[in-house]
């Protein structure tokens, strides 16, 4: 806060304020109003309950399989295979990038099959995976890994290739070999293009490894909703895909906080 | 005057009663299944050889892949005959769903699946798999429970005399045994057949011969669908049933003769070799009859496994009225 | 005064800064082959400032950055200070249009960027450039973005970035064509007194013929493409201690735009 604020100033802000407190609540409004409409919905009957589940009955499952203790077994084995997969993906994709702008041979040999890898819809390799590297975590987390891998690869490179070739001649022009314009001024350049290519691949990953739970799987949330599926406990198949929608929102508002550090402190 | 008006009017009548005249009307049914195997012979055999045209129905096959995803698309209305294991059925009911779904004709009384091992085994007992690793399919789901049915009827604990994976989805089963998983796995027709043709298994013990009986796929639909056509349900049944009795009096190659246009890519001689396996083991009813004891031992299994709190009432979710009209009409 | 130099004629010969001989370069695309430059000859002497102005598209640019080692001639040879350019020399600082200072890095750190690039962080260097950055009036914005300083301020700063590595020759391509007029002239008196204070050796490529005649000592016209030099002028004025601002004032003035200004190929 300033000293000597105008009081026009001093409107201004509260103005502003006034603005962002109402979009909060219009927020939790909306979402306060989606839950009360589904369980009076389905309490009336108009939706069928059995199918479509109801937040009274997932709370009441997700209290079950907390008491039952596997409710962390489930989330754990999940998260954790998204998070590798997701690092995983993330580090090579940015990796393979960085090749690629090294070689512009390489490059220029890749891309078409780039181009084409990125079309083939990955998930459909799954069953494929499953038999090469065996039924387990290491299949999924593959499946997770491919699915965000090549959208990275491409979407980096891109934006190396959009740095402003006027910061790299600068560079040139003192001297900078190959690998000094790459850490002097692509990398930091394209840390936004990079920021973004994380942010999607949480959401990519996190339906790599739903989909690998989905062909083999003893624990996860993916497993619960098969399973849930196969028995017809629809709750919890819903129940599942909650948790999984809110720790999908987490993850991604954790590393869009994580930029935002490295960037202040850079 | 008036003999022509009177003749025109009776010559518009007959033909508006022509077209009725004649052409038959087919009622067209969606029917889900919940694979496509030659475990369901006499099914393709009443498509094939038109009992269900004689019977006025006009089928429309769906492969659902996975009996949930047949219970699914009768509840939704996308289908209105499912046919896959009744303990949909049974778990639909006990969930409480008010329009549950009722079985009406039963197809197959055993196990359908085979234990594939990597070698040859031809004095296989149940003792051998101690201490090895089975791919016994997903929880919840039949195939495994009969499996750890018979391993507990043969003295063998499942999870502590011998494991079993239940991770692998069903139609990746046998891709993950190829891989190079397990020891042994459970397959169905025609996989485990060919899979002893590709030199990649060999077929050392049947399901079927080991559980005993135990209704395994039947056909239902949804007790509002039922009530509204009852005659649609008895057509279907009635087709069924002449299916049964001409599989009875036919030989293995006739079968597969009958069934080859409903798997083009499975050779003929493929085909006799599956039929006569299953006809041995005495696989298909003879009719839809869903018997009190079958259903109830199918219960017994699902209990063992514990995926059923308490039973569900026979007379409820079973019934033999078409099956038995149909076997009274059709001698 | 550059150590290197010979004794010819009875007299001493100093080794000239910049030696450009026959320079051509053509580009070549899958379209054929298009001309840019055509037989640049000229030299600069140790601290002169010189301008180059030309029509659009003769070329300048092209030359300068072949000055700079950053593009190889199809023919000819530059040296400096005797010694065949092979490739990009740290006695030659390159200042570019635009100041292209990185917004991800402060002032500080962007000014250093150079020493960093040729492995000279050495603490005399940084008290060197702690010594530019207050003579110049940007030490109390060390810690600041690029983008909170004024146009003016950022051209400083990447002089003093160019100034930093300790280059004996300057090349200003169009270094000031992104600034508005006003900040432009001031910008213009600013850099020409840091650059005569540093004793440095200037060429300038510009198309305002005003900011040439008003810096320069010896002004080269190029011809339309493909450029060669055309024309070569010195630039005197009679006054003492001359800065871009006064120079524009005097008499001179007025006749040296014109006699450049019919001497440069411009179509409309």
């Amino acid at each position: 806060m300033y000293k000597n604020e105008s009081p026009e100033q001093k409107k201004y802000l509260l103005k502003l304020r006034a603005k962002k407190r109402l979009i909060a609540f219009l927020r939790l409004m909306l979402l306060v109003l989606i839950f009360a409409s589904w369980e009076a919905v389905t309490r009336l009957n108009w939706l069928d309950p059995f199918i479509f589940s109801s937040p009274t009955r997932i709370l009441n499952t997700f209290i079950r399989i907390y008491k039952e203790g596997s409710l962390f077994t489930h989330v754990f084995t999940t998260l954790w295979e998204t998070v590798v997969g997701f690092l995983l993906g993330t580090i090579f994709g940015i990796i393979i990038a960085i090749i690629l702008w090294l070689s512009e041979t390489c490059s220029k040999v890749l891309e078409p099959y780039l181009v084409v890898a990125n079309a083939l819809p990955k998930i459909a390799l799954g069953p494929v995976f499953i038999v090469w590297m065996g039924a387990g975590p290491v299949a999924i987390i593959t499946v997770a890994v491919t699915v965000s891998l090549i959208v990275t690869v491409l979407e980096v490179y891109t934006g190396f290739l959009e740095t402003d070739s006027e910061k790299i001649r600068l560079v040139q022009s003192f001297g900078a070999n190959r690998k000094q314009v790459l850490t002097k001024v692509v990398l930091p350049s394209s840390f936004p293009v990079m920021m973004n290519a994380l942010k999607v691949n949480v959401g990519m990953s996190w339906v790599g490894v739903i989909v690998g739970e989905f062909l083999v799987s003893k624990a996860g949330l993916g497993y619960l909703i098969v399973y849930g599926g196969q028995v017809f406990q629809l709750d919890l198949v819903m129940t599942s895909v909650l948790i999984l929608s809110v720790l999908a929102a987490l993850m991604y508002f954790g590393v869009q906080l994580i930029g935002k550090w490295i960037s202040a402190r850079y | 005057m008036k003999m022509m008006r009177f003749l025109l009017l009776f010559s518009l009548i007959v033909l508006l009663l022509l077209p009725g005249c004649g052409t038959k009307e087919f009622k067209e049914i969606t029917l889900n299944e919940v694979t496509h195997s030659i475990f369901y012979a006499p099914q393709y055999v009443a498509i094939n050889k038109g009992f269900f045209e004689e019977e006025g129905l006009k089928i429309t096959l769906v492969n659902g892949a996975g009996a949930d995803k047949v219970m699914t698309a009768v509840l939704s209305g996308q289908a209105d005959i499912g046919f896959s294991g009744p303990e949909a059925c049974i778990y639909v009911y006990n969930e409480g769903k008010e329009d549950y779904a009722v079985v009406f004709a039963q197809l197959t009384k055993r196990d359908g699946s085979f234990l594939v091992a990597r070698e040859p085994m031809p004095d296989f007992k149940w003792e051998d798999v101690r201490g090895k690793f089975i791919i016994g399919g997903r929880k919840g789901g039949v195939p495994l429970m009969t499996l750890e049915y018979v391993l507990k009827q043969n003295n063998i604990i499942p999870g502590k005399d011998v494991e079993i994976d239940t991770s692998v989805q069903f139609a990746l089963m046998g891709g993950a045994f190829l891989s190079g998983m397990g020891d042994f796995v459970t397959l169905f027709e025609p996989v485990a057949s060919s899979f002893e043709k590709e030199g990649n298994g060999y077929i050392v013990a049947s399901m079927g011969e080991a559980s005993g009986e135990i209704p395994y796929t039947a056909y239902y639909a949804k007790k509002s669908y039922i009530e509204k056509n009852p005659g649609i349900i008895q057509s279907f049944t009635n087709a069924i049933y002449k299916a049964q009795q001409w599989i009875e009096k036919s030989s293995d190659r006739e079968v597969a003769e009958a069934i080859a246009e409903s798997f083009p890519d499975t050779d003929l001689d493929l085909l006799e070799t599956v039929v006569k396996r299953y006809k041995s083991q005495d696989t298909w009813n003879k009719n839809p009859v869903m018997k009190e004891e079958a259903f109830n031992r199918l219960q017994e299994v699902m209990k063992e496994a514990g995926e059923l709190a308490q039973f569900a009432p026979y007379d409820k979710l079973v019934d033999n009225s078409f099956a038995e009209k149909a076997i009274e009409k059709i001698k | 005064m550059h150590i290197l130099s010979m004794y010819v004629n009875g007299g001493i010969w100093l080794v000239p800064a910049v030696t450009v001989e026959n320079i051509s370069k053509r580009y070549h695309t899958v379209d054929g082959e298009i001309p840019a430059l055509e037989n640049v000859s000229f030299e600069v002497s140790e601290g002169e400032f010189v301008g180059i102005v030309g029509p659009s598209g003769c070329g300048k640019s092209t030359l300068l950055s072949i000055i700079a080692g950053l593009i190889k001639p199809s023919s000819g040879q530059v040296s400096i200070f005797g010694e065949k350019l092979t490739g990009v020399n740290p006695k030659i600082g390159y200042m570019l249009q635009r100041d292209s200072l990185f917004e991800w890095r402060t002032i500080y750190k962007n000014v250093i960027l150079g020493l960093e690039i040729q492995n000279q962080v050495t603490p005399d260097r940084l008290q060197h450039v702690e010594h530019l950055l207050e003579k110049y009036g940007l030490s109390n914005f060390k810690n600041h973005r690029p983008s909170q300083l004024s146009g003016g301020m950022r051209q400083r700063a990447a002089l003093i970035r160019t100034l930093a590595v300790n280059p004996d020759i300057l090349l200003l391509d169009e270094a000031f064509s992104a600034l508005d007029y006003q900040t432009r002239l001031a910008v213009n008196d600013d850099i020409y007194k840091i650059i005569k204070k540093e004793g440095k050796t200037a060429i300038m490529v510009t198309h305002d013929i005003s900011e040439a005649i008003s810096m320069s000592e010896r002004l080269y016209v190029m011809s339309k493409r493909p450029g060669t030099i055309k024309m070569s002028i010195e630039i005197k004025f009679d006054m003492e201690n001359r800065t871009p601002i006064s120079s524009r004032e005097a008499p001179e003035f007025r006749q040296y735009f014109n006699k450049i200004w019919k001497e440069l190929d411009v179509h409309v």
